[in-house]
């Protein structure tokens, strides 16, 4: 192939001064004809591709002056079956003339860009080279199929991982150790994984079909890679769980950003059945649940809140994951404590081998992350930071508000992986997150989240392995009023400590067991105001600390009966105590929780009440065909803390809420089942999913409800319950020339409260019953993607004025409708992005990369809410209230250094 | 002194502000919603028996109309209203003949009824379809007599039309008052209601109808001044026993004040749940649409159909306590601003207007009121 030798051979003369742009000059005599296309390639603009064992011997003699680079081909390959193709001005293709005459697929020509890849490097000794790329299929994909064995017995073996790493794509072996995948020519990394066998991993060149050979050594295992692992490719039907979606992370710097930020929660509204309230808005919904309804794990630590900037941005650093997967429905037992869903974000480890630096630049905020050896192969470290620059914008601006005016936020994660004994693994972990933000001499806010955790990975033998962990997490914010006599402060904060057993044993490929313990110790501060500076006259208010712990044990086995059955069945059995000291208001027996119903005021410690939750999770997939199954499944969830909030959404300084005596924890069940079907070899992939759940304890706040320093917090509660309901469609295509993915949910959300509402059910805040998403990219080659975004949702339920009346004073007072009566407009949205890709050659010191995009590109005014106010000039006005009034372009340079 | 509750309400409108921080351009819009008349015609009475140097018990009763609508709210005559003490001695309200408005006035020191701070009252309202409602009891909260009100000019920064910030003179008006009514007894919860009454003379010059404008009138013209909230104080919240120049409202100079203007301050005591209410209404009159807000909430007022528990009744009855507060603004306190007049419009423009015939002018009258001195 091209540039293997660099010899100059001096029967060959090219005269590059007589050279044009189109025409050559050269001379040869009785020359092979590889040697003449080796010479013009290296002595013209032009590189020509060709694969020399499908030249003949031939030797040549001719010359030519300012001749057409045509006209010298045509000579060559006169007597030839070769033709040439000029793939674009400067690159010419030489191959058969049988291959020409075909039609070929746009995947063809961004494979032939992917060959020169591939050559761009000499292969190494320990480099696989598959095929040829005059053998390419017109698809322009090549199929491999390979092959996984015991190096040592020869026998193959089954259900091994291959992941190819550049793809993010993975598969498993079959019983006869095969495996077959259809990729575009380029270079890969094969890492190949399998319980009590030495990783392998491998630098593969394809050019075209062929086959692969593996052989694997028996030994120790890195327990990170068989847990976060990659899906196998057709986990969409083979996986027994329903309702569970795994996040890209390389999409992720491909959709379109806000101010130029990539956003894993903005990504993560693509998915069926996961909404939010609107931009500026924290956290996101799921099936119709509430934001607290999550349980967000960054590894094994507990992420309170998620977003910056009051949600404009998600508080999480897209270069430091590894996997992000969301159960949204089948929740595996070793998970609990939320009723709606789980989020595990998995981090990643540092680079064992070599230093690497990656950033991204915004004109908001940019993102660093750096990554090495401690102890080459032995230990690592990955160290990533995001801040924000507007603080200093600020203050460079010529507005004396804004310059008064000052906003801030910040992460940091910190992570150290030390191998030991080859088959242990110890993780340290850091993370912090900081926002800040003052308006003028008004009013400010911070809130910021500390989490360090300790994970211990032990594999006890090849069927056998556990995962210790411990970890400690504050977040805690406060609310600042500046001016005035009722200036404040008013914090609030949750931590927790957390321990955590999970156990493996995998004693055949057709059962697997997880059994564990966790125990957790929330301390909740619901709220303490404080008055702010010598003027303010406000009584200062301190609630008592509450304190709760939440123990589960859990045990589950996924069980393979047939080729076509799998269920997968659990029992989470929870206990929860809420602890003291704290002082305990008794309310008159049978009467209604109010204040002037309270009988006395103990002072109370020890266990204060206690739940126990018996959690049975089943789930079962039964295949119809190789590429079509059914799944179902039931869970059983309970909810021992809360975020109060008596707005549309919690805010970041919205106050957390443990069970008590007298707020008893949530519990939903939770049904789905659906049909998963992929195809044209799992590039395509598609479900439809229908779920139920029904919440039998929730509360909602009464008419008028105060939250923030309440001691009374339990008389402003409502205990009722609730119902949601849906189907939901996704159509992903994984890879091709066009790729994206379309999402269609249609849900419906009720809540039934006695006392609210007159007693009938009502839509909650959160129900949308329409939510579409398309999310489209068109790769015009490996560096270059356009992508698109189309969002449309219902309006979510508003109360709303119907009518007013006027008092003797002329104050027009509104009266609002029954709850959540109304709805506010739709919400319809379209992004646009392009990504110019990172280069070619991979053996660059340092890669760039750049995206631009327009966020809102129809600069809608999407209502986030609506309100009437009233004047006396105009009379009563209706508002909307929209958090972007415009469109948002943006541009991001990607840098990393190797 | 707000609760909390709308202290974080101030988050949300300044919020709109805060996020320009963050370059989102984030904004209002005027929307056009499709008026809902179904709940148009519910009945709301509102009550209150207030007690100063002159007592007298006021009743508007009136049902609820579209935010569309330019009639207003559609008066109920006729209709019986008893005031009862818990002791269920009675005294009947007259009124209704011609506006739904129901007034008894009475010397406090003879009343009807006994009228005492601890005792509760309650309304009974029969309208003219038969239907009956009445109120809950509720207890008359004694009142702290308030030390004085000042004025002071200052100035103030505003934002103009083009986001530029510019000084302007505005008069403050502060009250100082304690907040215990009887020591030892804790603070009240206070409500104010603010009203100015500014002189007005016909300035003709300009005036097409100039000659057939009899002769120059002086009219006085009064204006609710908190037209768009409560001004209330929870004294209960704070940890002062006494309000020291607590600051009601500022204005800006305008030529109300060309001529001279008096200030009513008008506090009044509450017990908690018209406190409560009042803290209500203002919630729902200070919304902002931002994710701070409250959720709005269903007003509850305090009366209810004795045979039909169903039926939504709106409005409050209380009895309250009152203390009456004046003070004037004369022309060179607030530095002799211009009066306005004539208004040098075109003609076609130049309809009858308020410089031509102060009469004109909402809330004019051309009574002196009694306590005009100047």
């Amino acid at each position: 192939m091209k540039k293997l030798s660099y010899i100059l051979l001096p029967a060959i003369c090219l005269l590059f001064g007589h050279l044009t742009a189109q025409n050559i000059s050269i001379e040869f005599n009785k020359n092979e004809i590889p040697v003449i296309l080796k010479a013009i390639d290296r002595g013209s603009p032009y590189r020509i591709f060709f694969k020399e064992a499908t030249l003949p011997d031939k030797k040549l003699t001719g010359a030519f002056s300012d001749a057409p680079i045509a006209d010298v081909l045509n000579q060559l390959l006169s007597e030839t079956d070769l033709t040439y193709w000029f793939y674009d001005a400067k690159n010419i293709i030489i191959l058969p003339k049988t291959l020409i005459a075909k039609e070929f697929t746009a995947d063809y020509y961004t494979a032939i860009e992917k060959t020169k890849e591939a050559a761009a490097k000499p292969p190494s000794k320990r480099e696989i080279i598959i095929g040829q790329i005059d053998r390419l299929a017109a698809s322009g994909k090549a199929t491999i199929k390979g092959h996984v064995t015991n190096k040592k017995s020869k026998k193959p073996i089954d259900l091994a991982t291959v992941y190819i790493e550049e793809l993010e794509l993975g598969i498993t072996t079959d019983a006869n150790g095969a495996f077959e995948v259809k990729v575009p020519p380029g270079k890969y990394t094969f890492s190949v994984n399998y319980l009590g066998f030495s990783p392998y991993k491998k630098q593969v060149t394809i050019y075209s079909d062929g086959d692969l050979e593996i052989k694997m050594r028996k030994g120790a295992v890195e327990l990170t890679t068989v847990v976060v692992g990659a899906d196998a490719v057709d986990v969409n039907v083979g996986n027994a769980q329903a309702g569970r979606t795994r996040i890209e992370i390389a999409s992720l710097k491909k959709t379109p950003t806000f101010l130029g930020s990539y956003d894993l929660i903005k990504n993560l509204l693509f998915a069926p059945g996961v909404s939010s309230v609107g931009e500026g808005t924290t956290g996101f919904n799921v099936r119709g649940g509430e934001v607290d309804q999550n349980l967000i794990l960054q590894d094994e630590g507990i992420v309170f809140n998620t977003a910056h900037a009051l949600g404009l941005f998600s508080a999480f650093n897209p270069d430091l994951l590894s996997s992000v997967i969301l159960y949204k429905g089948n929740i595996p037992a070793q998970y609990g404590g939320r009723l709606s869903s789980v989020l595990d974000i998995g981090m990643k480890d540092g680079d064992f081998n070599s230093y690497n630096l990656k950033g991204s630049f915004g004109p908001v905020a940019s993102n660093l992350k750096v990554e090495g050896p401690v102890i080459k192969k032995k230990s690592s470290f990955i160290v990533g930071a995001r801040a924000s620059y507007t603080k200093w914008l600020l203050k460079a601006l010529k507005i004396p508000e804004l310059n008064e005016s000052s906003s801030l936020f910040y992460d940091v994660n910190v992570r150290f992986t030390q191998k030991l004994k080859k088959k242990n693994t110890l993780t340290l972990a850091a993370y912090t997150s900081t926002d800040n933000f003052k308006f003028q001499n008004q009013f400010g806010f911070d809130y910021s989240t500390t989490m360090g955790q300790v994970i211990y990975k032990n594999i006890f033998s090849n069927k056998l392995f556990s995962k210790l962990s411990l970890v400690a997490n504050q977040y805690s914010s406060t609310q600042y009023d500046y001016e005035g006599l009722d200036a404040s402060n008013f914090s609030n904060s949750a931590s927790n400590f957390k321990i955590k057993e999970l156990l493996t044993y995998q004693p055949d490929k057709n059962n697997k067991w997880e059994m564990g313990f966790s125990s957790i110790l929330y301390k909740v501060n619901p709220g303490d105001l404080s008055p702010r500076g010598s003027e303010s006259i406000l009584l200062p208010k301190m609630l008592d600390e509450e304190k709760g712990i939440e123990n589960a044990l859990f045990v589950s086995l996924e069980k393979t009966l047939s080729p076509a059955l799998t269920i997968s069945a659990g029992l989470r059995l929870s206990a929860y105590m809420n602890l003291g000291p704290k002082s305990v208001f008794q309310y008159a027996p049978d009467a209604p929780i109010r204040v002037e119903n309270i009988i006395d005021t103990l002072d109370k410690s020890g266990i204060l009440a206690s739940y126990f939750g018996l959690e049975p999770r089943l789930s079962a997939r039964y295949k119809l065909t190789p590429t079509s199954s059914i799944k179902g499944g039931y869970s059983r969830m309970s909810q021992y803390l809360n975020q109060l909030y008596n707005s549309d959404s919690p805010t970041p300084t919205s106050q957390y809420q443990l069970s008590t005596g007298l707020i008893k924890p949530f519990k939903s069940h939770n049904f789905s089942i659906g049909y998963f079907r992929n195809m044209e070899d799992n590039n395509w992939v598609t479900s439809v999913e229908f779920y139920y759940r029904f919440i039998d304890r929730l509360y909602d706040y009464k008419d008028f409800a105060i939250i923030p320093a309440n001691e009374h917090i339990e008389t402003e509660l409502r205990i009722g319950k609730g119902s949601s309901y849906g189907v939901e469609l996704s159509i992903q295509k994984k890879t091709g020339i066009w790729n994206g993915r379309l999402s269609y949910t249609y849900s419906k959300t009720r809540k039934q409260v006695p006392s609210i509402n007159f007693g009938q059910p009502y839509p909650s805040g959160f129900d949308r019953p329409h939510d579409f998403s398309l999310l489209l990219n068109r790769s015009f080659n490996n560096r270059h993607t356009f992508t698109l975004n189309i969002v449309y949702q219902t309006g979510r339920p508003v109360t709303a004025p119907l009518t007013n009346y006027r008092t003797p004073n002329h104050l027009v007072i509104p009266i609002y409708s029954r709850r959540n009566e109304f709805r506010i407009p739709d919400y319809q949205r379209i992004d646009i992005a392009y990504t110019i890709g990172q280069g070619y050659k991979k053996d660059r010191k340092f890669r760039t990369s750049w995206t631009f995009s327009i966020y809102n590109l129809l600069g809608r005014k999407n209502a986030y809410s609506i309100f009437f106010r009233q004047s006396p000039f105009t009379g009563t006005q209706a508002y909307k209230f929209s958090v972007l009034g415009s469109a948002f372009p943006s541009v991001t340079f990607n840098l990393e250094m190797l | 002194m707000k609760s909390k509750q709308f202290i974080f309400k101030k988050f949300g409108s300044l919020l709109l502000m805060a996020l320009s921080l963050f370059a989102t351009n984030s904004c209002l819009q005027e929307i056009d919603l499709q008026p809902n008349d179904e709940a148009d015609g519910l009945l709301v009475i509102q009550g209150k028996l207030s007690i100063a140097d002159s007592g007298f018990v006021q009743v508007y009763i009136s049902r609820t109309f579209g935010f569309k609508k330019t009639t207003g709210p559609k008066d109920v005559l006729h209709a019986t209203v008893t005031l009862t003490d818990d002791a269920g001695n009675e005294m009947d309200i007259p009124g209704g003949m011609l506006d739904g408005y129901y007034r008894l006035g009475f010397d406090p020191d003879t009343p009807p009824i006994q009228i005492t701070p601890g005792t509760k009252y309650q309304l009974k309202v029969k309208t003219p379809d038969n239907k009956e409602y009445v109120s809950t009891p509720e207890e008359l909260a004694r009142l702290p007599i308030s030390q004085g009100i000042r004025i002071v000019r200052k100035e103030k920064e505003f934002e103009t039309t083009t986001g530029s910030i510019q000084q302007k003179p505005v008069l403050e008006l502060m009250i100082s008052t304690p907040l215990e009514a009887i020591p030892g007894e804790g603070n009240k919860k206070l409500i104010w209601e603010v009203t100015s009454n500014y002189k007005l003379t016909d300035t003709p010059n300009g005036c097409q109808w100039e000659d057939t404008i009899p002769h120059i009138k002086t009219c006085y013209i009064q204006s609710l001044e908190n037209i768009e909230e409560n001004l209330f104080f929870d004294g209960q919240q704070s940890s002062l026993t006494e309000l020291t120049d607590f600051i009601l409202f500022d204005q800006l100079i305008t030529y109300k004040f060309a001529e001279g203007c008096y200030f009513t301050v008008v506090q009044q005591s509450l017990n908690s749940d018209a406190f409560k209410y009042f803290q209500n209404t203002q919630e729902l009159l200070s919304r902002t649409g931002s994710m701070f807000d409250p959720l709005p909430g269903n007003l509850r007022g305090n009366f209810r159909n004795t045979s039909d528990e169903s039926e939504q009744v709106f409005g409050y009855f209380y009895p309250t306590m009152e203390d009456t507060l004046r003070i004037y603004v004369s022309p060179d306190m607030a530095d002799f601003p211009e009066t306005n007049c004539p208004r040098n419009l075109p003609d076609a423009l130049s309809a009858p207007n308020q410089c031509c015939d102060c009469l004109l002018a909402p809330g004019s009258s051309l009574t002196k009121p009694f306590y005009w001195e100047f």
